[in-house]
């Protein structure tokens, strides 16, 4: 699936990556109250067994946020905290991270990165695009990483990896913030704006 | 030295060598199936991510999908000097990640994918020495050839043997 876009297709997938993120980054710092930096995005594919360690030591202790997303653009949204990340978000909105309190607070940073990320490529394209309700598991990074994969990609070899570093006033924050577009959903992304035939 | 082999998504290995160990992390709910010949001293690990092969056939990735996996991990594994009647299976994953999914066949890929793992068993004779399967938690599995030993951990815990 990766060698079917070509190099134009691929900087707008890149462009839709970074008005996501920064929307979605900005939404973060409102919620925080604090100042947010987020590096260039990357959006390229990656082999379904290479997408978790891209992200981080496999086995490591992680949490995730997971929501499906719907409408025009079926995908997916995965927010991977390290648990430092955790803290350091749970602590600016004053909760405790390993507490049901802090959970709701990573889902619903989950719905608001979610929600304004979508709504940013909702806006440029006009396509319908819904998150649904978050879930979130903690557990090992690859436990988490692959079965959010599966529950997407299904049959594909590759996943359109979409993924920036978030740093938090200067504080690196180790998240991922991951956008996983299933193939009908690249294909009515890359038709929208005018670079493949409509379905 | 031991060699410690990565079996990551849809890929397999197989090992006739003392010394080496199938190792694959952070299953969810993909199955890591090992068949393990013990008196030959062969084993084989296949990380599988979903329960069938589309209607196209499996494509260049037979390993992603159970009901091409088994028969494959299997193949192999005689290649290398297993046989039939002496295979032992052991598999773990399968697992329920994300909570609150309700019954959408899509989020209960892990049920269906130790179901569909254990069909192929089934069909091919191949009698289960142990499983860990289900349940919301991610594992790790470890094969040691030399000893056919199968070890499990999520995170967090100690590894248990299978």
């Amino acid at each position: 699936m990766a060698d079917v876009y070509s190099e134009m297709e691929m900087s707008a997938i890149r462009e839709i990556a970074n008005i996501g993120t920064g929307t979605a980054a900005t939404a973060l710092g409102q919620l925080i109250g604090r100042g947010i930096d987020i590096a260039v995005p990357a959006a390229e594919f990656v082999p379904l067994g290479e997408v978790a360690e891209r992200i981080g030591s496999v086995e490591s202790r992680t949490i995730g946020v997971f929501l499906p997303v719907f409408g025009d653009v079926p995908a997916a949204v995965l927010l991977v905290f390290a648990k430092s990340a955790a803290e350091t978000l749970c602590t600016s909105l004053g909760c405790d991270a390993d507490s049901e309190m802090g959970h709701s607070a990573l889902r619903e940073i989950g719905n608001i990165l979610a929600a304004s990320y979508t709504n940013a490529i909702g806006t440029m394209t006009g396509l319908q695009i819904e998150p649904n309700t978050p879930t979130l598991a903690e557990d090992m990074l690859g436990s988490i990483v692959s079965t959010a994969l599966v529950m997407t990609v299904e049959a594909a070899d590759s996943a359109l990896f979409m993924e920036t570093a978030v740093t938090i006033e200067g504080e690196a924050c180790d998240f991922a913030f991951l956008f996983l577009p299933e193939q009908s959903a690249i294909d009515a992304l890359l038709a929208r704006l005018g670079l493949r035939a409509a379905a | 030295m031991s060699e410690r082999h990565m079996v990551r998504m849809a890929e397999q290995a197989i090992s006739n060598k003392g010394s080496d160990v199938l190792v694959s992390l952070g299953l969810g709910s993909c199955i890591g199936l090992a068949l393990i010949d013990e008196s030959a001293g062969v084993a084989g690990l296949v990380h599988i991510v979903l329960p069938r092969s589309p209607d196209s056939g499996p494509g260049s990735t037979p390993s992603k999908f159970a009901d091409t996996a088994v028969p494959g991990l299997l193949e192999a594994v005689m290649r290398a000097g297993g046989r039939n009647g002496r295979l032992r299976a052991v598999l773990c994953g399968g697992a329920h990640m994300f909570g609150t999914a309700g019954t959408n066949p899509v989020m209960q890929i892990g049920a269906r994918n130790a179901e569909s793992t254990l069909e192929a068993l089934t069909r091919l004779r191949i009698p289960v020495r142990a499983k860990d399967t289900g349940g919301s938690s991610g594992r790790s599995i470890e094969v040691n050839v030399a000893s056919g030993a199968v070890s499990v951990r999520g995170v967090g815990q100690p590894s248990k043997q299978l």
